[in-house]
C-alpha cells in the first residue's frame, strides 16, 4: 500500500512538468552568450562571373638596346601582350592592355601611382620591365600589386636568352595567375598534336608541337605515314605516337632535338594508345593478339613488355594516377565500353563508370583528384568523374568532342571537335567549371591534342 | 494480503486512471484548438532573446538632475499650510539688504501681509533662509546655485529615461547582420574552381568604433574542403579578409550599439 501511494505523486510530478525543468535547464545554459561573442553572420558571393580586372601596362626598360629578338622597348611592349593574351585565355581574367592603360615609366616599376589605378575601377596591377644584360641575355622584372589594398603580392624576375622572350612572358603570366587564381601555373608548357589538312576522306595527318598559346609551331612528321595519339614525355624530350608507317599501327618514339625516331616494340601484333608513366620510365600501350587486346606496360628504352590485363574484349588506353600507383583504362568486357581503375601491377580491377552510355578515353587529372573521359550517348561529350566514380560532370555539349587531356596544372581540360557533316577538326579547351570554352587557333585542323607539363 | 492493501492498491489504480482521463481531455483540447497559419517571412538570428534586453537600448540619457536633501524637510502639511502671499512678502526684503534702493522700492509689498499667518511664521524658521522658497517644494541641493549656469533654455534632447541595454537585442543583432552584409557583398568574390562553391571560411575580426579594422582579420575556420577545390582553400580565406579590408570602414554601424559590433565572426560563401 504505502508503495502504490508513494509513486503516485511521483508519476503526477513527472507528467505535469513533463521533463520541462531539465530541458529549460538545458537551454539556458546554451544560449547564454559569453560576455564577448562576436556578432556573427554570413555572405555569399552569388555573381554570375568572378573575372577578375587586371591592368598590364607595356614594361619599360631603363635603357633601350638591341638583342637579335629586338630592342628591350620592343620587347618591353611585346611581353606584355603575351601576359594579357595568356590571362585572357585563362577565362580568370579581363587584363587591360598597353592600349587600354597608360605608359609607365620604367621608376614607377617598384612604385606604383596606385591612387590612380585604383580609380580605373581594376583589382589588380602587373608591372615590370625588361632590361639588356652585358652577357647578350636580359632580364625581364615582373611584379604583381593588389590595387585595392595598395600591397605587393608577388615579384618574379627572369633572365633569359633573348629569343627566349616569350617564356618568360609565361612565366610571369605564371605566377600572376597562380597567385590570384591558387591554382598551379600552366601556361609555360607545351601541346603536341596531329595537323589535319585535305580532303574528308583522304586526309594527311602530321605530328606538330606549339607552344601552349600556339606560338612556335613545327610540323615533326610530313604526312607520309598517318600520325596519330601523340604524347610528350614528362621531360619534354621525345613523343610518343601512333603511326601507320606499313600500313599496320605501330608505336614510335620520336626524339624532339634529334629528330630521329625508333619503334617501342618490334611485332607483327597492332600496337597503339600509348602513354607515358608520370616518371618518363615506362609505355602504357595496348596490343591485339587474337583477336584480344589487351593492355601492356614496357620500359620507355625497349625491352619485353609485361602484360596487365587478360579479360576477353578490348582493354584500351591506359592513364596513369599522377603518383604512378594505379591505371585508368576503358574496357568493353560488359559489353559496352566502361571505365575501369586497376593497381599499376594489373591487380585489382574494379568497374567505375555506372551512368548511361558508354565511357571512353579517361585520362587521369595530373592534381589527382578527377578522371576526365569522353561520353557517347548518341553525341560525344567531355566530362570527369572522381577516381571512385562519383560525381559526374559534363562539361561541353556539342556533337563531337572527345580525347580529353589535361593542362599541367589540371584546371583546363583540352579536347577536340568535329564538326558535323565537314569533319573538320579544331582544338579546344574548357575550365573545369564547365565555362570558358574556347578554341585554340592552328595552322590547320587539329586533332588529339596532348599538354605536356610545366615547363622547369 | 491485508484488507488495506486491497484499497490502497485500489485507490491507487483509480487515481491513475482519473489522472490518465484527465490528460488525455487536455490534449485533446488543445489539438482542437490547433490551426494552421499563414507562413510567413522569417529571419533567422543566431541569438534569441533569452539575453535581459530593453524595448529601446538606444534611449539618450536623461538631463541629469541635482540630488535633493530630503532629511530637512518639514512635514508636509506644515510646508501647505502657510499661504503663499505673505511667504513672498517675508522673504523679499531678505535678500536687499545691501542695496539701498531696494527697500524702498519693495515696502509697499509689506503692507500686504496678512496679521493671521504672520503668526505662524515662528514655526518655520528654516523660511530666513533667502534661497528657500517655501512656496515650491522645501527641498534642498547640494549644487551650487551657479549649477544651471551657462545651460541653454532649450528643450531637453532626452526622450526616454529607460536605460541603454547592456547588450543589444535581436532585431538589432538582424540589422547589424544586414548592414555589415550589405558592407561586404560588392566586395567578396569568391575563387572559382571544381567545388571551390563547396568552401565556407570564417573570418574574425575586430571593429574600432570608428568601424575600422583592428589588426587583421583572421581566418578561424574552414568548411567542405575536398581534394578537387583544396588549391583553392588558401585563396578562398585570403580573398574573404581582403573583402573585410575592402569593405571598411563599417562607418554606417551605430556606435551605441558598439559592444554588439566590436567582435565580428563572418562566414563567407559561393552560390552558383
Amino acid at each position: 500500500m504505502r508503495f502504490s501511494i508513494l509513486i503516485s505523486p511521483i508519476v503526477v510530478v513527472a507528467l505535469a512538468f513533463g521533463f520541462a525543468p531539465g530541458i529549460a535547464q538545458a537551454q539556458i545554459e546554451a544560449e547564454a552568450p559569453a560576455q564577448d561573442d562576436p556578432l556573427r553572420g554570413s555572405v555569399t558571393d552569388d555573381s554570375s562571373d568572378n573575372i577578375i580586372t587586371i591592368s598590364v601596362p607595356g614594361l619599360p626598360t631603363p635603357q633601350s638596346a638591341q638583342t637579335p629578338a629586338g630592342s628591350t622597348d620592343e620587347l618591353g611592349a611585346r611581353v606584355s601582350d603575351v601576359i594579357v593574351a595568356d590571362l585572357r585565355s585563362s577565362g580568370l581574367f579581363r587584363p587591360l592592355g598597353r592600349n587600354a592603360v597608360r605608359a609607365i615609366s620604367y621608376d614607377e616599376v617598384t612604385t606604383p601611382a596606385l591612387s590612380y589605378w585604383r580609380g580605373r575601377n581594376n583589382e589588380a596591377l602587373i608591372q615590370g620591365f625588361v632590361r639588356a644584360m652585358p652577357d647578350g641575355r636580359i632580364t625581364v622584372g615582373c611584379y604583381l600589386y593588389d590595387v585595392v589594398l595598395g600591397t605587393e603580392l608577388a615579384r618574379q624576375g627572369y633572365v633569359v636568352e633573348p629569343a627566349d622572350w616569350r617564356r618568360a612572358a609565361h612565366k610571369c603570366a605564371d605566377s600572376v595567375y597562380s597567385r590570384l587564381t591558387g591554382e598551379s601555373p600552366f601556361f609555360d608548357s607545351r601541346i603536341a598534336y596531329i595537323a589535319e589538312t585535305g580532303p574528308k576522306d583522304r586526309r594527311t595527318k602530321r605530328l606538330a608541337i606549339m607552344d601552349s598559346d600556339g606560338a612556335n609551331h613545327r610540323f615533326i612528321t610530313n604526312g607520309q605515314a598517318t600520325a596519330l595519339t601523340p604524347r610528350f614525355s614528362p621531360d619534354y624530350q621525345s613523343i610518343v605516337y601512333l603511326s601507320f608507317l606499313n600500313g599496320s599501327p605501330s608505336i614510335y618514339i620520336y626524339d624532339v632535338d634529334s629528330g630521329r625516331q625508333r619503334r617501342v616494340f618490334s611485332t607483327s601484333n597492332p600496337t597503339f594508345a600509348p602513354r607515358w608513366s608520370p616518371d618518363g620510365h615506362f609505355i602504357l600501350f595496348s596490343m591485339a593478339v587474337s583477336g584480344n587486346t589487351d593492355i601492356y606496360r614496357i620500359s620507355a628504352g625497349g625491352g619485353e613488355p609485361e602484360r596487365l590485363t587478360n579479360a576477353p574484349g578490348i582493354d584500351v588506353g591506359g592513364s596513369y594516377s599522377p603518383d604512378g600507383s594505379k591505371i585508368v583504362f576503358e574496357s568493353d568486357r560488359s559489353g559496352a565500353q566502361q571505365i575501369y581503375v586497376m593497381n599499376a601491377n594489373g591487380s585489382n580491377q574494379k568497374r567505375i563508370s555506372f551512368g548511361g552510355g558508354r565511357y571512353a578515353t579517361p585520362e587521369w587529372s595530373p592534381r589527382g583528384d578527377l578522371i576526365a573521359f569522353t561520353r557517347v550517348s548518341g553525341d560525344f561529350r567531355i566530362g570527369t568523374m572522381t577516381p571512385s566514380g562519383g560525381n559526374i560532370r559534363l562539361l561541353t555539349n556539342s556533337w563531337q568532342d572527345e580525347a580529353p587531356t589535361w593542362a599541367p596544372n589540371g584546371r583546363l581540360i583540352q579536347f577536340f571537335r568535329t564538326a558535323r557533316g565537314s569533319g573538320k577538326t579544331s582544338i579546344w579547351q574548357v575550365d573545369l567549371t564547365g565555362k570558358n570554352a574556347r578554341q585554340l587557333r592552328t595552322p590547320v585542323d587539329g586533332s588529339d591534342p596532348s599538354w605536356g607539363p610545366v615547363l622547369p | 494480503m491485508k484488507r488495506s492493501e486491497y484499497i490502497g492498491l485500489g485507490v491507487a489504480t483509480i487515481g491513475h486512471v482519473g489522472l490518465f482521463g484527465v490528460l488525455s481531455l487536455s490534449i485533446l483540447n488543445t489539438s482542437d484548438s490547433f490551426e494552421r497559419s499563414e507562413p510567413i517571412a522569417v529571419t533567422l538570428s543566431d541569438n534569441i532573446a533569452l539575453a535581459d534586453t530593453s524595448p529601446r537600448p538606444d534611449a539618450e540619457p536623461a538631463t541629469s538632475i541635482a540630488p535633493e536633501i530630503g532629511e530637512i524637510v518639514p512635514p508636509p502639511e506644515e510646508l501647505t499650510q502657510p499661504e503663499n502671499t505673505p511667504e513672498e512678502a517675508e522673504t523679499m526684503p531678505q535678500p536687499t539688504p545691501a542695496r539701498t534702493s531696494a527697500p524702498k522700492a519693495t515696502a509697499p509689498a509689506k503692507v500686504k501681509p496678512k496679521p493671521k499667518p504672520a503668526a505662524k511664521k515662528p514655526p518655520v524658521p528654516v523660511n530666513r533662509s533667502g534661497r528657500r522658497r517655501p512656496d515650491r517644494r522645501r527641498t534642498g541641493s547640494r549644487l551650487g546655485s551657479n549649477f544651471l549656469d551657462g545651460v541653454s533654455d532649450q528643450e531637453s534632447i532626452s526622450r526616454d529615461q529607460t536605460p541603454p541595454a547592456a547588450r543589444a537585442g535581436p532585431q538589432v543583432q538582424a540589422s547589424l547582420q544586414r548592414e555589415i552584409t550589405r558592407k561586404l557583398k560588392p566586395k567578396w568574390r569568391a575563387p572559382t574552381g571544381a567545388d571551390a562553391e563547396r568552401l565556407v571560411t570564417t573570418v574574425d575580426w575586430r571593429l574600432d568604433k570608428d568601424g575600422r579594422v583592428v589588426g587583421k582579420p583572421r581566418c578561424t575556420k574552414q568548411n567542405g574542403v575536398n581534394a578537387s577545390n583544396r588549391p583553392q582553400k588558401d585563396l578562398h580565406c585570403e580573398r574573404a579578409i581582403r573583402a573585410v579590408l575592402d569593405a571598411q570602414p563599417f562607418s554606417s554601424l551605430p556606435v551605441e550599439y558598439y559592444d554588439a559590433w566590436d567582435n565580428i565572426s563572418y562566414d563567407f560563401d559561393r552560390k552558383l
